[in-house]
């Protein structure tokens, strides 16, 4: 049964999901407890499958029991257990969170499919990290592509409906590559299974060394527009904006992530950190991670709008990521896949926040929000603490991945690694600048104009909130799992 | 004394978690009653005084009080290491901050946001212990933020405009600072593996990447210490703050940088390689600009509090001049000197919160007749203000006496005459005040309100805090022992042991 684990959360999930139009034909109350039920368990799997992967090592599962290369090959290696238990304990909470904020932010007759929308992404973003097939990899992309320009529509106001449709053009733009990527190595070495397909790249990249170029541009190019690297990320402050709060919360926390799980999963294992040294992937993506930070921030600096502030943070944090994916040290990508871990709970809780301030107030303009720090301190104080952590205030997770893609850029060496280290510095400033001032106006602005709708937010919105701020600080006080877990996939990574 | 031998004591740890204990305290229970709020909020500062104290019976033995903490967590450990430099400013520091604790119960009692100045004040006292004791870098930086922004609502405790504008000025430095010095701390981790302060020199060897480091540590410190040209926060913070605070400010917090400055040249790159590369030259410039700018510059202000402030940024210099001449009474001088300005400015500044509160005068021209009015108060301003342009027994002047012979030390009297210069030019912009205050007849309608020929003195408990610092500029400069300098000259000495 433990050995079915891997399969049975993603399957779980989607059946679940596939459910939940039939349970609301039923009865439509049931889809919020079946669905929290649901995913409830799928996060207990996948704390067990981490425990036993963490005892055991990892675990390899054959669908149907066809082995590879010729079967789909699930994988639970450390980094897709963690991950695992990252997505479906944020989906958990987000779910949570969403019981009494979609009543607000969607239509009666739409909020059943939220449900089926959250249980379908998380399955198949759990899907993503713990495959080690590129079809079945592509497809569980797909799935999250769709799913994400729905839950932004699903709010079924104009700019919600045109943000989604611009998201959903931009991440399809994205999927043709990533497929004509895998047509491409398949085309050279026959194998869809990553591990043998890996190998045989490695005999066949002398005869085709310009195929296996293009697939691998065809893969940054589609994931990175999935993923938002900078310039490919003018579909996400839009989105993110005008999407219900939850499902901001999910698709900065989670699925952008995701994304870059799986283009570092892809690239990494199919071609071996050698032979990405040999090519200018490393370079381009550099550049552009370091634009994406700065101009991210500086994007950053001039929103009225609290979502859409901590929207294009989100640009310059998945420019952090790929900065220390693409420095390509030791510490640097062991701090990209830490930040991935850290900045999945930073962010789904910074959105979650921007959710109570909009439930509770109606607005989301950073000037009508004087004083909302008195009226709800417990949101505003960890949204202070996600801010903090985004500076780098150690303590708080964000230190600790800035701490290592920091280190990472000096041992990178040289002047270009110090003006790597001053771009992750400077870009903390500016994180400082643009976060502080809406602590400021919310603790000590003066009194709210806008009147608030309840007293007392309802416990299923603070809840998940505190729950996740406790995970920063935690984090922060005792990175050693996540720590450990960034480590091995990174040492994993770089072959070494 | 003997030097140096480690002993594993929780007490270090115990006096950085009380204050933030009590602050929990003191925010659930000030809404219940007042009484309790000021009786809890004197005990956190009166229990955080006295394990400081009691640290000091083992200190005075030659232990080194040592404790880590989450040790698996390298390099995010946390330790503290008390040797003789961390105990003598954090026991001043606790002992100031419980003065300045007392002094505020009375001086916030009619404040616009006592449930916020509270708590914050007892918190700021955790992250600056957490400064004075950290036993490596980590910890520091730890602290030195946690210290840094819960300074800013401080300053920006009045709500005013003034008070928001010095505030954003206070933040946009604190964060500067906090990413150089994080800068300085992660390029030390890079080059040395460790980030230790209980070893003398860590940093291997002296390269480009490490001049980067120490100019990010210099810098980055230097803005929070108020080095010339890095201190235009600091006259714009001070007197919007409220009095205790600012008494704070200017005692206790600017120190951290100058702390950390001492620990970054002596413990991190170690003397030796400061001598060899000739690095703390360039601080050794800003330090003697910042005296000379400093004093020059309280010379035209007319507000008390900011001629106050000026003076704080020239006794900035004087500390950081210490430190950087590289001798062994230099540094004596520059810890002296950092115990003494933390003990004379916040006298200075809770005499002026005095005058304030009783008054409402906040300028020098106003100040004629304050003498008399309030002779008590102004008798102890008068002693600071001696002390402060360094006349003997007071405290200012031992400083000096021990910062002028590490300058003749290190063959730079060129220094020695920066401190005479500035000396002079203490006297004449603390003098005329005395004079004022004493000897002139108060003119009509310059107060905002109170009689000016009417005996009024503060409360008692107000005047008594002010009354002890003042005392204690005196008293530890006539025992046959000077303690503090006993402690200052064993822990350069400590510094400078290979």
């Amino acid at each position: 049964m433990i050995y079915q684990l891997p399969v049975l959360i993603v399957v779980q999930l989607l059946l679940g999901s596939f459910l939940m139009p039939i349970v609301g034909r039923i009865r439509n109350q049931l889809i919020p407890h079946i669905s929290l039920f649901l995913m409830g368990l799928a996060n207990v799997f996948s704390i067990i499958l981490l425990f036993r992967v963490v005892r055991e090592g990892n675990i390899h599962y054959h669908l149907g029991n066809w082995a590879p290369p010729w079967g789909i090959e699930i994988v639970a290696d450390l980094l897709g257990a963690y991950m695992a238990v990252i997505i479906t304990g944020i989906s958990f909470l987000v779910l949570v969170f969403a019981w009494r904020d979609i009543q607000r932010e969607i239509n009666y007759a739409l909020r059943g499919w939220f449900y089926t929308l959250v249980l379908l992404i998380s399955g198949a973003m759990v899907g993503m990290v713990l495959t080690n097939d590129l079809f079945n990899l592509y497809v569980m992309v797909e799935i999250v592509s769709l799913c994400g320009p729905a839950l932004v529509a699903i709010r079924n106001n104009r700019l919600a409906v045109e943000a989604g449709f611009k998201y959903l053009v931009m991440i399809a733009l994205g999927s043709g590559p990533i497929l004509f990527g895998i047509a491409l190595i398949y085309m050279i070495t026959g194998h869809l299974n990553m591990t043998f397909a890996g190998q045989e790249v490695l005999n066949v990249i002398h005869e085709y060394p310009r195929v296996a170029l293009l697939a691998q541009a065809f893969f940054i190019v589609g994931f990175g527009v999935k993923a938002a690297l900078f310039p490919l990320h003018v579909w996400l402050p839009d989105a993110y904006t005008s999407a219900p709060s939850p499902s901001s919360a999910l698709l900065a926390g989670l699925a952008a992530k995701v994304y870059i799980v799986g283009l570092t999963r892809v690239l990494f294992n199919l071609y071996g950190i050698d032979v990405l040294a040999t090519t200018p992937l490393f370079t381009i993506l550099k550049v552009m991670a370091v634009a994406g930070i700065i101009m991210g921030s500086i994007m950053a600096l001039n929103q009225k709008d609290i979502k859409r502030l901590v929207a294009y943070s989100s640009v310059a944090q998945i420019g952090y990521i790929f900065l220390g994916l693409s420095l390509a040290t030791g510490f640097s990508v062991t701090g990209a896949i830490l930040h991935i871990l850290n900045h999945a709970l930073i962010k789904s809780m910074m959105f979650l926040c921007c959710g109570v301030i909009i439930y509770q107030k109606k607005t989301s303009n950073v000037d009508e929000l004087g004083g909302v720090g008195k009226e709800f301190p417990i949101t505003m104080i960890c949204f202070g603490i996600g801010a903090f952590a985004m500076v780098g205030i150690p303590m708080l997770n964000g230190f600790i991945s800035k701490w290592y893609i920091s280190l990472g850029a000096l041992e990178y060496g040289g002047l270009a690694g110090l003006m790597y280290l001053l771009v992750i510095i400077i870009s903390s400033l500016l994180n400082g600048l643009y976060y502080l001032p809406v602590l400021i106006k919310a603790f000590l602005g003066g009194d709210s104009q806008k009147e608030t709708v309840f007293d007392k937010a309802p416990i299923t919105l603070i809840l998940p909130i505190v729950i996740l701020a406790a995970g920063i600080i935690i984090l922060g006080l005792l990175p050693f799992v996540p720590l450990q877990i960034a480590a091995d996939a990174a040492q994993h990574l770089l072959g070494q | 004394m003997v030097q140096g031998v480690e002993t594993h004591s929780h007490l270090p740890g115990l006096v950085v978690l009380i204050p933030i204990i009590f602050t929990a305290l003191v925010g659930i229970f000030q809404k219940r009653s007042f009484l309790l709020r000021n009786w809890l909020f004197i005990s956190g500062a009166a229990i955080t005084f006295a394990g400081m104290a009691l640290m000091g019976y083992y200190v005075l033995q030659g232990r080194i009080l040592v404790i880590n903490y989450l040790v698996a967590m390298f390099p995010f450990t946390i330790t503290f290491r008390v040797d003789t430099l961390s105990f003598l400013i954090g026991v001043v520091a606790a002992g100031v901050w419980l003065l300045a604790s007392i002094y505020c119960l009375q001086y916030m009692k009619d404040d616009h946001a006592p449930n916020r100045y509270f708590p914050v004040h007892i918190f700021t006292l955790a992250g600056s212990l957490g400064v004075f004791l950290a036993g490596n870098l980590y910890t520091f930086f730890l602290f030195y933020e946690v210290m840094a922004f819960s300074g800013y609502l401080f300053v920006i405790h009045a709500e005013t405009p003034e008070a928001f504008k010095a505030g954003s000025r206070y933040l946009m430095v604190t964060i500067l600072s906090g990413i150089l010095v994080f800068t300085g701390v992660i390029i030390t981790y890079q080059l040395a593996g460790t980030l230790d302060l209980g070893s003398l020199g860590i940093i291997p060897e002296a390269n480009v990447v490490s001049l980067i480091a120490f100019v990010a540590f210099i810098i980055g410190f230097g803005f929070k210490a108020g080095l010339f040209p890095l201190h235009t926060w600091l006259p714009a913070a001070h007197p919007v703050a409220p009095s205790p605070a600012s008494a704070l400010l200017s005692g206790i917090l600017i120190k951290t940088g100058a702390y950390g400055i001492i620990r970054v040249t002596y413990n991190v790159y170690g003397i030796e390689m400061m001598r060899d590369t000739g690095w703390p030259t360039i601080l050794l410039i800003f330090a003697a600009i910042t005296t000379l700018y400093g004093s020059m510059a309280a010379l035209v202000q007319d507000n008390l509090k900011r001629r106050l402030a000026y003076s704080s940024i020239s006794q900035i210099g004087y500390i950081l001049m210490g430190g950087a001449l590289l001798t062994e009474r230099g540094l004596a001088g520059d810890v002296f000197h950092i115990v003494s300005h933390a003990t004379i400015k916040s006298t200075l500044f809770l005499t002026a919160g005095a005058i304030i509160t009783k008054t409402g005068i906040k300028y020098v021209s106003q100040m004629a007749g304050v003498g008399r009015k309030m002779p008590y108060t102004m008798g102890a301003f008068t002693l600071a203000a001696l002390a402060m342009i360094g006349i003997p027994p007071l405290n200012g002047f031992v400083s000096k006496w021990a910062l002028a012979l590490g300058a003749l030390d290190a063959g730079q009297p060129g220094y020695a005459v920066v401190l005479l210069i500035s000396s002079m030019l203490n006297a004449l912009y603390y003098l005329p005040i005395v004079i004022l205050a004493y000897f002139r007849k108060p003119e009509e309608g310059t107060v905002l309100y109170g009689d000016m020929l009417r005996y009024d003195e503060a409360r008692a408990s107000m005047l008594v805090p002010i009354l002890i610092l003042a005392l204690s500029l005196v008293i530890f400069n006539i025992l046959p022992v000077n303690l503090p300098l006993v402690l200052a000259e064993f822990s350069a000495r400590a510094l400078f042991q290979h």
